[in-house]
């Protein structure tokens, strides 16, 4: 009853409008040129090899946007921040749940943990010689720790442990981009050696393998902190009144 | 000092705040009252040194990034870290007299919010600009939804859908300038964009208006605003019209100008400004809340400079940026009035805010009100003055009739406001200031009775800033890097 209310002239007309603009715009895209040569991405590949970085991704990445993903980092943050501002209160309360104790689930997760976090912390410190990195690991590394949870509704994370991962990595992050400023008189320069003859090697790229260790444990603490407090609403035992 | 200590001192202090928290909140109130002074203080070094600075990250522009200080992005400059340092010194007493569970994200967001606005003023790279719109913007929406309650959240995810489309938007230009020019250095496309296919040109034209016009509250896409204002506490009102929509103006007009819209879209901007600010002086007069009054103010007056900026001609523009400094200060003023009446009364009704007692809050409120107003000898008059003068020196006649007309109606509502604060008839309740309010409300009002004596300390700058917008030559050279 309330569609056929709300289902006016005034509605039809700006779908109308919304699409022509959109067929208009589809129209437009004909025109664009995708066969650009020499673009700013051409340059960069060019110059990776000075990185001495085999994962080209990885050293635009950290370092030729660098700050680009200091601000991803920051963003991340904020959205960590955000999401706890949203959902912790302390009108809140949950549900103890009757968990079941199952032999097998409680000692396999346990299993499966070690193995996924092994392969988390692979896939962060190889960021510079194969596809993968710090956000990708990072994301691996808080998996382990939904699988925890889907196993144990009622497990609980060290919250004191995950926020020093938090603050420090990020601490961290902005003190090398200072320490580079007093080495080499440039922000977030690659200060320490990165002798070509070196690429390829676990031992590589300067300060590129760092700043990627130091993303994915930020991000592998920040994306765990995320799933505990949406795992938890799972368990909200009321609606508080605002 | 390096120009990426801007955003790097924010950052690190933002990820070090839980253990400021741990050393007590007087250092976390602390640290942010600390992190603005140094910001406000190398900013006012700033105004003694040749411009434009710049220092680059990493790898050189035009393949890396760098920030670039021009004379135009230090009158913003300028603004944010004094109203950032306000903000923060007015918070002492803030969380002290009101509800402060969660006062340590409020402080990450705050940090961030600066650090985030400065950035986009700061960056020559389009993509970095993107990035530190989207710090600005998740801030901000945190911001408004922290009250969490019925309004608040309304508030917070309004301006989070509203923030994500916008945002869609720039990244498509953004996209669609890659595949055009194949680099998102600004000086480059700037120096490019004329190569272009006009069609395209116009696309993308219209993807940077409808994501940057959505966050600057222009006219068709200002809906959300009033919504925001009301929902968030009244400080943050005073954050988002004196640091967030003044950072999305910034951007607007300097890629505006730099990729040379100047000459087609002027009349377009100049009448969507002047719309703007009719339909939202009309909406004010009705206002029964007095957070969604001056919500309506602000859009009218941001109405105003976006007529005023378009302009094309040099002495309205200075005019504009005169005008622009002068109501980030009026109503940073009038909202951290606001905020201290709103916390005495729990109520936003006109009619229950406006019975106070207290003659140190009725006269920086009046200079605030008359400042906005445009009524000597404050500053708003001399910003309004200059305008003006701008225009008939364009022979723009029909401008300086319509803002004259429409002050009008702006001056109804601002006058039943200060009769009602007057009226002795009514029941008065006394309220308290706090020690720290009093410095602070009076170093806004002192600033805003001196630059309307003395129009000569503020102008100097603003004329520099708007050469700087109208010749950007120097800039476009920095930001290839050439100064390096």
């Amino acid at each position: 009853m309330n569609l056929k209310k709300e289902f006016r002239l005034k509605h039809i007309v700006l779908s109308l409008l919304s699409s022509a603009l959109m067929l208009s715009i589809l129209g437009l895209l004909s025109h664009v040129k995708t066969n650009l040569h020499k673009t700013v991405g051409d340059i960069v590949l060019s110059l990776n090899m000075q990185t001495a970085t085999a994962n080209a991704v990885t050293s635009v990445v950290t370092f030729f946007r660098g700050i680009d993903t200091v601000g991803e980092v920051t963003v991340l943050f904020l959205a960590t921040t955000g999401i706890a501002l949203m959902l912790s209160s302390t009108q809140r309360t949950y549900k103890k749940v009757v968990h079941q104790e199952s032999f097998i689930l409680d000692i396999g997760s346990k299993m499966l943990l070690n193995v996924i976090v092994l392969f988390g912390v692979y896939v962060i410190v190889h960021g510079h010689l194969s596809p993968g990195g710090g956000f990708q690991g990072g994301v691996v590394i808080a998996t382990a720790f939904l699988l925890l949870f889907l196993a144990n509704p009622n497990m609980k994370l060290k919250h004191s442990i995950l926020t020093l991962g938090e603050s420090l990595s990020g601490a961290a992050y902005v003190l090398i981009a200072i320490i580079s400023l007093f080495k080499i008189n440039i922000l977030l320069g690659n200060f320490l050696p990165h002798p070509v003859s070196q690429i390829g090697e676990l031992v590589s790229g300067g300060i590129i393998p760092i700043i990627y260790i130091i993303v994915g444990i930020k991000v592998g603490s920040e994306m765990s902190v995320i799933v505990e407090y949406f795992v938890k609403e799972d368990y909200l035992k009321e609606v508080p009144h605002a | 000092m390096s120009l990426g200590y801007y955003f790097l001192l924010p950052v690190i202090f933002s990820f070090l705040t839980p253990y400021f928290r741990k050393l007590g909140t007087s250092a976390l109130r602390g640290s942010s009252v600390f992190l603005t002074f140094i910001l406000f203080v190398q900013t006012l070094e700033y105004t003694g040194v040749s411009l434009p600075q710049i220092s680059q990250f990493s790898v050189a522009p035009p393949i890396g990034i760098a920030f670039v200080l021009d004379n135009f992005s230090l009158l913003f400059l300028l603004i944010f870290t004094f109203s950032g340092f306000m903000v923060s010194l007015y918070m002492l007493w803030y969380f002290k007299a009101n509800d402060n569970t969660n006062e340590t994200r409020f402080y990450v967001f705050f940090n961030m919010l600066l650090a985030g606005s400065i950035g986009m003023i700061l960056s020559c790279d389009i993509f970095n600009v993107y990035i530190f719109f989207e710090i600005t913007g998740i801030s901000s929406y945190a911001l408004a939804a922290y009250n969490k309650d019925k309004l608040g959240l309304e508030a917070g995810i309004k301006y989070l859908i509203i923030g994500s489309i916008a945002s869609i938007f720039i990244v498509f230009a953004i996209m669609l300038i890659y595949l055009q020019i194949g680099t998102v250095n600004i000086g480059l496309i700037a120096q490019r964009y004329s190569e272009i296919d006009p069609k395209i040109a116009v696309l993308i034209a219209l993807m940077l208006f409808i994501g940057f016009g959505t966050k600057a509250e222009l006219f068709p896409m200002n809906f959300w605003a009033p919504d925001i204002y009301q929902g968030s506490s009244s400080h943050v009102n005073g954050l988002f019209s004196a640091i967030v929509a003044k950072s999305y103006l910034f951007v607007f007009f300097h890629l505006f100008y730099l990729f040379g819209l100047n000459t087609k879209y002027t009349l377009l901007i100049m009448s969507l400004g002047a719309i703007t600010f009719l339909v939202s002086e009309f909406t004010a007069l009705n206002q029964k809340d007095i957070k969604r009054l001056f919500a309506y103010s602000t859009l009218g007056q941001l109405g105003i400079l976006f007529m005023a900026l378009a302009s094309n001609s040099s002495d309205t523009i200075s005019g504009a940026l005169f005008h622009l400094a002068s109501h980030s200060i009026s109503k940073l003023l009038i909202f951290l009035v606001l905020g201290i009446l709103i916390s005495k009364f729990k109520s936003t009704k006109i009619t229950i805010v406006g019975d106070f007692k207290s003659l140190f809050l009725s006269i920086v409120l009046i200079i605030g009100f008359l400042s906005i107003l445009g009524i000597p000898p404050f500053s708003g008059f001399i910003g309004k003055i200059l305008i003006l003068k701008g225009f008939a020196l364009s022979h723009n006649y029909i401008a300086i009739a319509f803002i004259l007309l429409v002050s009008i109606v702006e001056a109804v509502y601002f006058f039943r406001l200060i009769a009602l604060m007057l009226d002795k008839k009514r029941t008065k309740t006394s309220v308290p200031v706090g020690f720290v309010n009093y410095i602070v409300l009076s170093v806004l009002a002192i600033l805003i009775v001196l630059f309307g004596v003395y129009p000569s300390l503020l102008t100097h700058y603003t004329d520099l800033a708007t050469n700087a917008l109208l010749q950007p030559h120097s800039y476009l050279q920095f930001a290839l890097g050439v100064g390096l």
